[in-house]
């Protein structure tokens, strides 16, 4: 039984385009729409309020700086997606200046199996969120998600809920899907450990007592040929990610997107008082881990499951580093998944992924894919 | 990771888990604190701290942080193994359930502390390296707890110092001001108005018929009417003027700020009463009834000439609020319903009423009242009945006229016991000259029964042992009430009336088209007679507008089967009018002027 209704791709990016994306879409039946978008949709405003108005059907999503169909990275577009069960859409507002503990975040139902996160991805306090939802779910429920937003990385609009559009917001879409994770990135330490002493959320002030930017470009450019003088500084932080080290021996990545007077702003949290390592970058590397995660989870699966379609949430970044490869990435996840299998998703500033030990995290420069969770007497149905 | 890695890596969790304890004096949130970062940095699922606390029975009562730790299987089999864990001299211990690890921790003379990490355990290491952090976090807890525990018993003082000074300074019904805040404030508000040469004003406002609604509905009604009344006070005036009550049924409103010259001040002063009285256009909604009343209400403003530059500003507030209450006092006694502002005048008057009170308390004492009777006639000039009548010569006072001392002696209470004099007077006089009435010459004596008289609770019994005790006929009596006194309360006034009727004891309805005027309760109340007020008599034979009342008026009573009496006749003009109608009887000074009791009994005795 097919988790999606039906899947609809424009490379035109107006809410003309979206209406008669979403009005073919309809004849799916579909019980909820999962709309990806690239750039230009935030910018749709009150046009998209409207028209979302008179929508029968739950929606949410987001605008990303790319979507994926398939195996194909599509860099411009709308991607419509019908899901064949139920949704609830609830947007928390105003993230970044209410304290996570002074709201309530609660579920509709406990039949729910999966909550999908989207979240504006400039917005501060996305950890405490996070940590509030994974309060309120049982044991067994899936939390994956992803960070929206544009490279522009300036405040906009850049979530869609059934309301209209929402800035420094998340959203959960509560589903009765049952989904499985595959997370990988592939990163490995370059240099480290630093003591990360002074933080101010995403803001790394201090490392071993030192101007962070200062040690930062010292190590980056000791271990490459490029200078941060005379290149942006993205284009170089980019392959050069710090890693948060966990007991675990797994890493959490963060990717440092910007610098100011007072320190490396990154995308996600850093605790005050951890361990970052600054991390290194190989292609293949990369590209195995993603798709080796999904092959692990896949051979995991019990014998009475059989995996539907699939969600595929990866990180920009990866695709800036990756360029020409990062569709090799994307071939090879979803050869693993086997070609049949209908694979959507978007590029995302930020991945959110539950772990097998518990844990919810909003990672970097990772891949995190979905895979929907059929049991084999819907199956024969 | 290498060696050196793995070392610096738990020196940081260490460091890092140590630096996030005791970062809040309040306990919940330096918990929270302490657990998040532990959560992330040692890759739990759950990390919860469990205090100390009594156990009973099989409840489980241990107190956990975060306080919304759901009851589940898994969480009620953790506290039961915490509670175990408790009890054991260890200070660390792991259980496996499913696919997760439990550690539990001991947290010295606090309680425990649980983590859970699934699929993978902790490195013994780590939790080595952990141990001395609940050393600290102990420490932190119990400072957490000082913290509060000093915190509350400042929360209590403050409380006790709150309900102490409302207590104090507030009146616990209506939750205002009482006298003794509102003397605070208003000796501030005078220090103030000297300084900035503005006016204010002090309004003394009364409830009127207050007691009669508390007497005849209760104090519940009472009490919700209260508290009706302030809240619609408190819309006429503005959030910086003190409302105060002070008294039963009595409130003071202090005004700052109303001009700077005294016509200013009057216009504003009235604009606030009138609005007051607005309130009273309406009947007051209460839960089970509604009720009407009205407000007498006496305006003194400040700054005033009269407040001696001499007397300090305590005594300059009970002057104003003195002033305040002899205008209120006035404008209940003349007219009800409105409001009077203060003139030295008043005072004067005010004065005298002090002195009429305090030598009443005398005349009663040493019965130095004396009786006047005034006799009624019949068409012809026959002398029929009397009505008994109060006169009182003070030594100090000289003659003072029943118009001056009887208001204060009701105001006073006085009324009842100079009422019971008056009625024993007459009983006795009645006594001794039995035959007057035995031979036909006279019918009746009447007294005039006071409201307050009227509405004492053993009215009916204490007026019948009264005439017992002379052992004379009932009907040698007839008691005069105002038409205000029956219409207080008529079912009230009709029982009463009723009880005494069943005794042979009538009553005549003085004053009649005074008051009320109101034609349909005749029929109701059992009376025997009426009086027509003085008012319409004077100058009848000229007047046709009362002429045309007093026929009416005539005409009812007959139809009703009510003798009709006419007072205030002192013209031969106006007997002439009077000759044809067909009244039971005349009285007035054209006839005979009220008597001393000597004289009335040997006009009496010399009838024939």
């Amino acid at each position: 039984m097919a988790v999606f209704t039906d899947v609809r791709f424009t490379s035109d990016v107006t809410v003309q385009a979206l209406a008669e994306s979403v009005s073919l879409l309809m004849s799916s039946n579909p019980k909820g729409i999962m709309l990806l978008c690239t750039d230009k949709a935030a910018s749709w405003g009150e046009t998209f309020n409207l028209w979302v108005n008179k929508l029968k059907v739950p929606i949410f999503g987001g605008v990303f700086p790319g979507l994926i169909v398939n195996s194909r990275f599509e860099p411009k577009g709308i991607l419509a997606v019908g899901l064949a069960n139920d949704i609830h859409v609830s947007v928390i507002e105003n993230i970044s200046n209410i304290s996570p503990h002074s709201v309530n975040v609660s579920l509709t139902s406990s039949s729910v199996h999966s909550v999908v996160i989207m979240v504006d991805a400039l917005s501060r306090q996305i950890d405490g969120y996070l940590q509030q939802v994974l309060h309120s779910i049982s044991d067994d429920c899936c939390v994956f998600g992803g960070g929206a937003g544009t490279l522009a990385f300036h405040p906009q609009p850049c979530l869609f809920s059934p309301k209209g559009m929402h800035q420094d917001a998340m959203l959960l879409v509560e589903m009765t899907t049952e989904w499985d994770l595959a997370v990988g990135h592939g990163w490995e330490v370059l240099a480290g450990p630093y003591l990360a002493n002074k933080v101010d959320d995403n803001r790394i002030v201090e490392l071993n007592f030192e101007s962070a930017d200062k040690l930062y470009q010292r190590v980056v450019e000791e271990h490459s040929s490029l200078l941060f003088d005379e290149h942006d500084f993205f284009d170089i932080a980019k392959t050069f990610p710090f890693g948060l080290a966990r007991l675990d021996d797994t890493v959490l990545i963060r990717d440092p997107i910007k610098v100011d007077e007072k320190g490396l702003i990154c995308a996600g949290d850093i605790p005050e008082n951890t361990m970052l390592y600054i991390m290194r970058g190989d292609a293949q590397k990369l590209i195995s881990a993603a798709s080796g995660a999904v092959r692990n989870t896949l051979v995991n699966m019990i014998s009475t499951q059989h995996m539907g379609d699939c969600i595929l949430f990866d990180c920009v970044s990866r695709q800036l580093f990756l360029r020409d490869e990062f569709t090799r990435e994307l071939q090879q996840i979803h050869a693993e998944l086997g070609q049949h299998h209908r694979l959507v998703g978007g590029l995302v500033l930020g991945e959110i992924a539950l772990d097998e030990s518990g844990i919810l995290s909003l990672h970097n420069k990772t891949a995190v894919t979905a895979l929907a969770r059929v049991n084999a007497e819907e199956r024969v149905r | 990771m290498t060696e050196m890695s793995r070392t610096l890596q738990i020196i940081s969790i260490q460091h890092e888990l140590a630096m996030h304890i005791g970062l809040d004096l309040n306990l919940d949130k330096m918990l929270q604190l302490f657990l998040d970062r532990a959560k992330k940095r040692l890759s739990l699922r759950r990390a919860v701290v469990f205090k100390e606390a009594p156990r009973a029975g099989k409840e489980n009562d241990l107190l956990c942080y975060p306080y919304d730790h759901r009851s589940d299987e898994v969480n009620d089999w953790l506290v039961e193994q915490v509670y175990q864990f408790n009890q054991l001299d260890m200070m660390t211990f792991c259980h496996k359930k499913g696919q997760s690890f439990f550690y539990l921790f001991k947290i010295p003379h606090f309680g425990a502390i649980s983590f859970e990490r699934r699929i993978q355990p902790i490195d013994d290491i780590v939790l080595h390296a952990l141990l001395p952090l609940f050393e600290r976090l102990a420490v932190s807890c119990q400072a957490c707890l000082e913290h509060q525990k000093l915190v509350d018993e400042i929360k209590n003082r403050k409380a006790i110092e709150e309900q102490l000074r409302r207590q104090t300074y507030q009146d616990v019904l209506t939750g205002l001001p009482n006298r003794k805040m509102l003397s605070i404030n208003l000796q501030s508000l005078l220090i103030n108005v000297q300084q900035r040469g503005q006016f204010g004003a002090v309004f003394f406002i009364d409830l009127d018929r207050f007691k009669l609604i508390n007497d005849t509905s209760g104090h519940s009604v009472g009490d919700e009417l209260l508290i009706n009344i302030t809240s619609q006070l408190k819309t006429c005036i503005r959030r910086d003027d003190t409302l105060a009550r002070v008294g039963g049924d009595e409130f003071i409103l202090l005004l700052s700020n109303i001009g700077s010259d005294e016509q200013s001040a009057v216009t504003r002063a009235t604009k606030v009463a009138d609005k007051m009285l607005d309130i009273t256009r309406e009947s007051i909604e209460l839960s089970h009834c509604s009720v009407y009343t009205s407000f007498s209400i006496g305006i003194a403003l400040f700054p005033s000439p009269e407040l001696s530059a001499n007397l300090t500003i305590g005594e300059q507030a009970k002057h104003l609020i003195k002033h305040a209450d002899v205008a209120m006092y006035k404008i209940k006694h003349t007219s009800r319903n409105g409001y009077m502002f203060y003139r030295q005048e008043l005072q004067v008057m005010s004065a005298f009423r002090s002195s009429v009170e305090q030598r009443l308390h005398i005349a009663l004492r040493e019965q130095l009242f004396s009786l006047y009777f005034q006799p009624l006639v019949d068409v012809d000039g026959k002398v029929v009945a009397a009505e008994a009548l109060i006169r009182w010569h003070d030594e100090t006072l000289g003659w003072v006229g029943p118009q001056d001392f009887i208001p204060v002696a009701e105001e006073s209470g006085l009324i009842v016991d100079i009422g019971l004099w008056v009625l024993r007077h007459t009983c006795e006089l009645i006594a001794q000259n039995r035959d007057w009435f035995d031979r036909g010459k006279l019918r009746y004596i009447s007294v005039n029964i006071s409201p307050r008289q009227f509405s004492q609770a053993h009215f009916v019994e204490q007026i019948l042992a009264v005439i017992d005790e002379y052992n004379i006929s009932h009907s040698y009596l007839l008691l005069e009430i105002t038409e205000g006194v029956a219409m207080e309360n008529i079912t009230t006034a009709i029982s009463i009336m009723n009880a005494l009727a069943a005794h042979n004891l009538h009553f005549m309805l003085d004053d009649f088209g005074s008051g009320y005027s109101s034609l349909s309760y005749l029929h109701k109340l059992p009376l025997k007679s009426v009086k027509i007020d003085r008012s319409f008599v004077a100058k009848i034979d000229q007047s046709a507008d009362n002429q045309v009342i007093v026929e009416a008026i005539i005409y009812i009573s007959r139809h009703f089967s009510l003798e009709c009496v006419v007072e205030g006749v002192e013209t031969l003009e106006e007997r002439a009018y009077f000759s044809d109608k067909g009244v039971a009887a005349i009285q007035g000074f054209h006839f005979f002027k009220p008597q001393p009791e000597s004289a009335f009994v040997a006009l009496i005795n010399a009838i024939h």
